[in-house]
């Protein structure tokens, strides 16, 4: 049941019924909805096509998604013991293996996804929830919540995804937490890019 | 039937050790996370950052055996579970295997009544037993979920949800064989659960009452196949990553 929590808790976003309100609203549910239409398009189906259907979601994810500010989250009180010359290698090699577990999970769990339902938002300051609830096809109602934050350009991208109140970046730095004292930073980063060649 | 006893007794030392334990190490950790200041990633949304509240480390006294258990349901997965799903799953079309599964939810229907009862959700309670008039009835004995289609939505409940709302700590974590991640207050949630379902009281030499829970789990399984690999491909740390995700999907459970 956990496990399942948790592996709701990388993914399951994309699917899309009913808005209101808001900037940051839309802009979810409009990432939401493209990544749909890639998904339900009749000419991308299959293994075959699976290269290309990854292709066109990566760009629309790349539009929403800020993969840096997350992958910076995830190593939390570490980061400052970093060097800058560390910190941009960590953030290019993570930002890539989370955005790659991402649009693993497609695969999985968007065929179960029912509709989406998106209830509120909150905004404070340049940052936003998104809260919105995934209905599933076994009639399960998942809250799952988008946490954006407004960019320079006026943007709002997403930094982390909330599903059952297991946040995608606390998992991680819990992780990274207990690696880095296990081992080192130097083991960590081992080991991610050995996830990072294994999933070429 | 000695398997089951021994279980048992594993289960009862295990829960001895573990309160005792729990006694000692829930205490709030000192140390701040305090990412928010130290990395320059802020999150204002995130209210458990920097606070005092144990992130999941400081509750798990017994990491080493329940790394142990970990590893055990890891390998049960792998060499049993998954293959009598698969296997499950080739030999039974999946609308079965689904109808199956809300059958099965269905029959556990006192668990959410009492539960949503004892924390007070009248609504909750009411929805769930409109659910199970209507499923039980016009469902097949809860084989169908027609009463999804008149709105009646699931309101799930269980007993940990309802310590939690009591203020109870939950205590160590605690990763059981079989079961897999829990804590002292979800082990006894998830007896007084077993007390609320139907088929405990069939008679402890019944056929029934063992076999029904492994039925249970094989036919849920066959329906998430593949989630438990993704979950190992996207961590480093599978154990953290559950352990982690366990308390914070309880602690939302609580707050629901």
């Amino acid at each position: 049941m956990i496990q399942r929590s948790i592996l709701l808790a990388a993914l399951l976003c994309f699917v899309g019924i009913s808005t209101q309100a808001g900037i940051p609203t839309d802009k979810v549910k409009e990432t939401t909805d493209k990544v749909l239409t890639i998904l339900n398009n009749p000419t991308l189906q299959g293994d075959a096509k699976k290269n290309e259907r990854y292709r066109q979601i990566r760009i629309v994810l790349d539009e929403r998604f800020d993969w840096q500010e997350s992958a910076r989250g995830c190593l939390g009180h570490h980061w400052a013991q970093r060097t800058a010359d560390e910190k941009k290698e960590f953030v290019a090699l993570f930002a890539e293996f989370l955005e790659r577990s991402y649009l693993d999970k497609f695969g999985i769990y968007y065929v179960n996804i029912e509709t989406i339902d998106y209830r509120n938002e909150k905004i404070l300051d340049s940052y936003a929830s998104v809260q919105t609830v995934i209905n599933t096809k076994a009639k399960f109602h998942h809250p799952v919540e988008y946490r954006l934050e407004k960019s320079m350009d006026n943007n709002w991208r997403i930094y982390d995804t909330v599903i059952e109140g297991v946040s995608m970046i606390k998992n991680y730095r819990d992780q990274f937490d207990e690696i880095i004292n296990r081992s080192s930073y130097a083991g960590l980063i081992k080991e991610i890019q050995s996830r990072v060649s294994e999933k070429e | 039937m000695k398997r089951y006893l021994l279980l048992s007794i594993s289960l009862w030392i295990g829960l001895q050790s573990a309160l005792m334990a729990g006694v000692k190490t829930i205490q709030p950790s000192r140390e701040s996370t305090g990412t928010s200041d130290s990395s320059g990633f802020h999150d204002p949304f995130d209210t458990e950052e920097g606070s005092s509240k144990p992130t999941g480390k400081e509750l798990d006294s017994l990491e080493p055996m329940n790394r142990f258990f970990f590893k055990v349901n890891d390998r049960l997965y792998f060499w049993l579970l998954k293959p009598v799903s698969k296997g499950l799953a080739t030999v039974v079309p999946k609308p079965c295997r689904e109808a199956l599964d809300r059958a099965f939810l269905n029959a556990k229907f006192p668990i959410r009544f009492v539960n949503n009862l004892l924390q007070g959700k009248l609504k909750g309670a009411g929805y769930e037993t409109g659910r199970l008039v209507v499923n039980t009835t016009v469902g097949f004995g809860g084989l169908f979920d027609p009463a999804a289609r008149l709105k009646l939505n699931r309101h799930p409940a269980d007993f940990d949800q309802t310590l939690a709302k009591y203020k109870i700590p939950t205590g160590s974590y605690l990763c059981w064989p079989v079961i897999g991640p829990s804590s002292v207050r979800g082990t006894v949630g998830e007896i007084g659960d077993t007390l609320l379902t139907p088929w405990t009281y069939l008679g402890f030499y019944h056929a029934i009452s063992y076999g029904l829970p492994p039925t249970q789990k094989i036919n849920t399984t066959s329906l998430h196949l593949g989630e438990y690999e993704d979950l190992k491909k996207s961590t480093f740390d599978p154990y953290i990553a559950v352990r982690s995700a366990y308390f914070d999907s309880r602690r939302k459970a609580a707050e629901n």
